[in-house]
């Protein structure tokens, strides 16, 4: 294992110390000093990738005192938030870039295999759970993340994220909300019963499964099927020590809003008139269970890689077409995006209920901005920042020039910052991107 | 950029072109190293009416919705739905492909809490006692007929004894602290998250030296292939009498559950499996979130796409299920059925019920709006969309994704028609190789606007819309929809590849699969001696159907 941390001053180094004169306005609200996340800290991870990228025009903060016009809704973050240029998906390219941006793994076309690796939430999910459990391991939840609902996953242009097969993503607020905050008084489903017996159901449904396994000696396909099956059922009843949740109850308006329409219709999630709605929606259900600490891993796929979903900004824009077109116009619609993204920072810009320390959530939080191209369809120097310092591991307030960087770096880096042992991270490869820790 | 092609005439025409390499997808079988999305290659051998292998076939989200239903008597008031996620699409579009119908910890957490909703619906006070009439006295007796009635029809077979003592099990822990309404809530969470529900079981008995699937699950095959749904007790029971395992008695009670012997026509449930098929082998779902320019197209609204779903169903009604006709007829009907707003929209004069479709606006299916809505830009048609659907789901080629680094169509200047753009683009040898697969013969639908509507001109220009079909036998040359449509009509290539398609949602496999388990009813399709409806029939007459191998 090589990282950059403690090699000699590097090209990139260097480079970055080049560019500390510009960024100097934005420094001016970093802290004096970063340390590593204190131990116990109750870190989050949240992703919320970018499709179709933005002109470098109308994206970087060329003038470090103001974002540019996609970013402009973050400027109250500039503090808290760092920008990463010149990063490249490593492998990859093209809007399946989608499945490597997260991973790591090169992925060459639509028509490759998943890249069977875990995507960094996965990883991070996974050490949580074995440090500082919560109820939910993570939560995936995605706004017309296919233009149908008949194209769930299709041909990987809407998985990002792996265990390493697709994490499944909800899609309908109304049935994520219930699903996440029905056992907790969120207005959902059924109380649970006096006396659980769910540990001796599920061994009877091992018991099927056992029986089912023996007919299938012959026939591989099927037989994976079975104990994959089998192994899920083991996540179930896996209860590590949970977390204390401190999530209050009641409906959330902006599902409330969508309970006419959603509920119990699978379909008329991806209905793109709601685009706006269900963007809100699923960001307030995300906001409540990461800030609550009922999960601390949460990712929201809004589009596809090359889906038209229509933008509300004017008249509407069709997502992936305007990428093609005039880069301002395509920028004020990313601009859209990143209104949402402001709507989640202010969701987590509350005092932690899990730390006495004082610390925001989002200062806990590491939220990552990343494009899986360019519109130009490359995958070199694609737009990327992350908001909130994950406690004190990450590096924030400033603009990294980091020529050549990788995906792969960044996302090892993140896992250092969140504390995962590297011994998990090897399918991200060796190198660290080092620049981005404290 | 690769090319899947599984014909041998096929792969020959496309190893010549330059851009466009072919590339024949393989790999072991071992279960462990195998691309999901890639088909199995069940056909390389080249045998005819093959039968294929043992399956486990996880319930769709509709067929378990259905399934429970079905059992339970429970409306949307009692049950919302299921709280799984949505099913993944296969490589060539359909929903129910085996392979990527998987149980992973998302879905078995989505499981698990949907067994829990149904449960608690089951033992409300309103429900329990016409679920269970005995429920309120209790006991082992009444647990028993729980699991001959419900878990029989869950299951789709009777409970084996081994299963019954797990769940008679289950009774006594749970009747040793609590009451049997407690018992019947967690033995329906078991129940509904088995994998006895959860998967439609295609593994058969050992039979010579393959297996042969057993009375119920030809049952479960028939029901669910021809209904939509689980089979009905009847069902089960003539299962149980032996009444499925001739080929009399699997004919005869196909054809029953497919043809309502009051009007000889084909059931409702058949028409809706149909529908759901067209739904998916020609992507009709997009057409709800469809947004053309409202410059151009001021009329096309959400209610013109409804209408416009609504006339490709009616056509398909139409020829399907009311004249019976093939795919030649499907092709090459003149027919359409169109609401007032959409002829309106249209232009054509008013008309009630099935009317003959203006001279120039073509003929069949392909020349649907909503077909032709979808395969084009939301200002000007697309020659690559239109071909890529007739190339890829009438003729079974793959057309491969566009080159990572593709350059766009050149941009209208209103000094040129679609097509010279489209000519022009593909003039550059690092795309023509695929746009000649497509473009050809998706020009022949130039006189047909973005939205379907005849135009004869674009702009000041006149429209040439002439189109040649190569690769798939001797090159056919035609100019227009209709003269494009009798061409496929003619060749049984497009009704054999229609055939694999309609076999792959019915069997769960990618429709390159499909084509050598189907071989003799396929034929007789392309041969216009069935319907379309007697090939559903026929599905459950092939090897396959009965017979699966290691």
């Amino acid at each position: 294992m090589t990282t950059r941390k403690s090699d000699a001053p590097s090209r990139r180094s260097l480079l970055k110390w080049g560019l500390a004169a510009s960024a100097l306005p934005l420094l001016r609200y970093m802290p004096r000093a970063h340390a590593a996340a204190p131990a116990g800290t109750p870190q989050r991870l949240i992703l919320f990738p970018s499709l179709n990228g933005a002109a470098p025009e109308h994206f970087w903060p060329t003038n470090p005192t103001t974002m540019n016009l996609v970013t402009e809704p973050l400027a109250r973050w500039a503090n808290q938030m760092t920008f990463v240029r010149g990063l490249d998906i490593e492998g990859s390219y093209n809007h399946f870039a989608v499945r490597s941006m997260f991973t790591g793994a090169p992925v060459n076309d639509y028509l490759s295999p998943d890249p069977g690796v875990k995507s960094v939430d996965q990883v991070v999910a996974d050490h949580f759970a074995s440090t500082q459990a919560s109820s939910l391991r993570s939560l995936h939840l995605g706004a017309i993340p296919a233009d149908s609902i008949q194209f769930y996953q299709l041909y990987g242009r809407s998985t990002f994220f792996f265990n390493p097969t697709p994490v499944h993503y909800e899609a309908n607020p109304v049935t994520a909300f219930d699903a996440t905050f029905g056992g907790l008084g969120g207005g959902g489903p059924t109380p649970a019963p006096a006396t659980d017996y769910k540990s001796d159901v599920l061994a009877l449904t091992g018991a099927e499964l056992g029986v089912l396994e023996q007919k299938l000696n012959r026939s591989p396909r099927e037989l994976k099927k079975v104990r994959d099956h089998g192994a899920a059922l083991t996540g179930l009843g896996a209860s590590g020590p949970a977390a204390p949740v401190t999530c209050s109850g009641g409906s959330l308006p902006s599902v409330e809003a969508l309970r006419g329409r959603l509920a119990g219709n699978a379909a008329a999630a991806y209905d793109y008139s709601l685009f706006g709605q269900i963007m809100d929606a699923q960001i307030d259900i995300l906001a409540r269970a990461v800030v609550c600490g009922l999960t601390r891993v949460a990712t929201l796929q809004a589009g596809s890689a090359d889906g038209n979903v229509i933008v509300p900004v004017d008249g509407g824009y069709p997502h992936h077409n305007t990428s093609h077109g005039d880069a301002r116009t395509f920028a004020r619609v990313q601009r859209w995006y990143a209104e949402k993204l402001a709507r989640l920072l202010t969701a987590l810009d509350v005092p932690d209920p899990l730390d006495n320390s004082g610390k925001t959530v989002l200062q806990n939080s590491c939220v990552v901005w990343l494009s899986e191209c360019n519109p130009g369809h490359d995958s070199a120097d694609v737009p990327a920042f992350y908001v909130g310092g994950a406690g004190g591991a990450l590096k924030t307030g400033t603009v990294l020039n980091l020529p050549g960087a990788t995906n792969r770096g960044l996302l090892k880096a993140i896992c250092r910052g969140m504390g995962v042992p590297d011994s998990a991270t090897g399918h991200f490869g060796s190198t660290v991107l080092s620049e981005v820790l404290s | 950029m690769s090319l899947t092609v599984r014909t041998a005439p096929a792969l020959a025409f496309a190893l010549a072109l330059t851009a466009c390499v072919g590339r024949i997808t393989g790999g072991d079988d071992d279960g462990d190293d195998v691309n999901v999305d890639d088909p199995r290659n069940l056909c390389d051998s080249g045998e005819r009416d093959v039968p294929g292998p043992r399956l486990l076939r996880r319930l769709t989200t509709a067929e378990l919705t259905t399934s429970v239903r079905a059992v339970f008597g429970l409306d949307g008031n009692e049950w919302a739905g299921p709280a799984l996620p949505a099913d993944p699409a296969g490589r060539n579009g359909f929903t129910n492909n085996v392979d990527r119908l998987l149980v992973d910890e998302g879905y078995a957490r989505g499981l698990l809490a949907t067994a829990e909703a149904i449960a608690d619906a089951v033992v409300a006070p309103t429900r329990l006692p016409r679920v269970l009439p005995c429920a309120a006295g209790g006991g082992e007796a009444c647990a028993n007929t729980y699991l001959d009635t419900v878990g029989r029809r869950l299951f789709r077979r009777p409970l084996t004894p081994d299963e019954r003592e797990r769940y008679l099990a289950l009774y006594d822990k749970i009747i040793a602290r609590d009451d049997f309404a407690t018992w019947v809530r967690w033995a329906t969470v078991a129940l509904v998250q088995s994998p006895n529900f959860v998967y439609r079981s295609e593994l058969g008995e050992p039979d010579g030296d393959g297996y042969r699937l057993t009375g119920y699950e030809l049952a479960t095959a028939l029901a669910f292939g021809l209904t939509g749904a689980p089979p009905t007790d009847a069902l089960l029971d003539r299962a149980a009498r032996g009444d499925l395992d001739s080929a009399e008695g699997l004919g005869a009670a196909a054809r029953e559950l497919a043809i309502d012997p009051a009007t000889g026509t084909a059931r409702p449930a058949l028409r809706e499996v149909f529908h759901n098929f067209t739904e998916q082998w020609l992507g009709l779902s997009s057409l709800g979130n469809l947004v053309k320019s409202p410059e151009i197209f001021p009329g096309f609204n959400p209610d013109i796409r409804s209408a416009m779903r609504r006339e490709t169903d009616a056509f398909v009604d139409h020829v399907v299920f009311e004249e019976e006709g093939g795919v030649r007829e499907l092709l090459t009907s003149p027919v359409s059925v169109v609401e007032a707003n959409l002829g309106a929209f249209y232009g054509w004069p008013a008309a009630a019920g099935p009317t003959n479709r203006p001279a120039g606006w073509g003929v069949g299916l392909l020349a649907q709006g909503s077909l032709l809505s979808i395969n084009a830009g939301n200002a000007y048609t697309s020659p690559t969309q239109r071909g890529q659907l007739v190339r890829e789901r009438l003729l079974c080629y793959d057309i491969p994704p566009p080159p990572p680094v593709v350059g766009d169509i050149p941009a209208p200047t209103g000094n040129e028609t679609t097509r010279q753009r489209y000519e022009q683009h593909a003039a550059n040898p690092s795309c023509a190789g695929c746009h000649a697969l497509m473009d050809p013969i998706g020009f022949a639908f130039e006189k047909l606007d973005a939205t379907g509507r005849f135009r004869e001109m674009e702009g000041s220009f006149p429209i040439d819309d002439s189109g040649k079909l190569t690769g798939a036998g001797p090159e056919v040359t035609f100019t227009g929809p209709t003269e494009l449509a009798e061409a496929l009509a003619a060749k049984p290539e497009t009704a054999s590849c229609m055939a694999s398609f309609m076999a792959s949602q019915a069997y769960g496999l990618d429709h390159h699969d499909t084509a050598c388990l189907v071989t003799s009813p396929s034929a007789k399709l392309a041969r216009g001696e069935i319907s379309i409806v007697d090939y559903y029939i026929g599905l459950t007459a092939t090897p396959h159907f009965t017979r699966r191998v290691d």
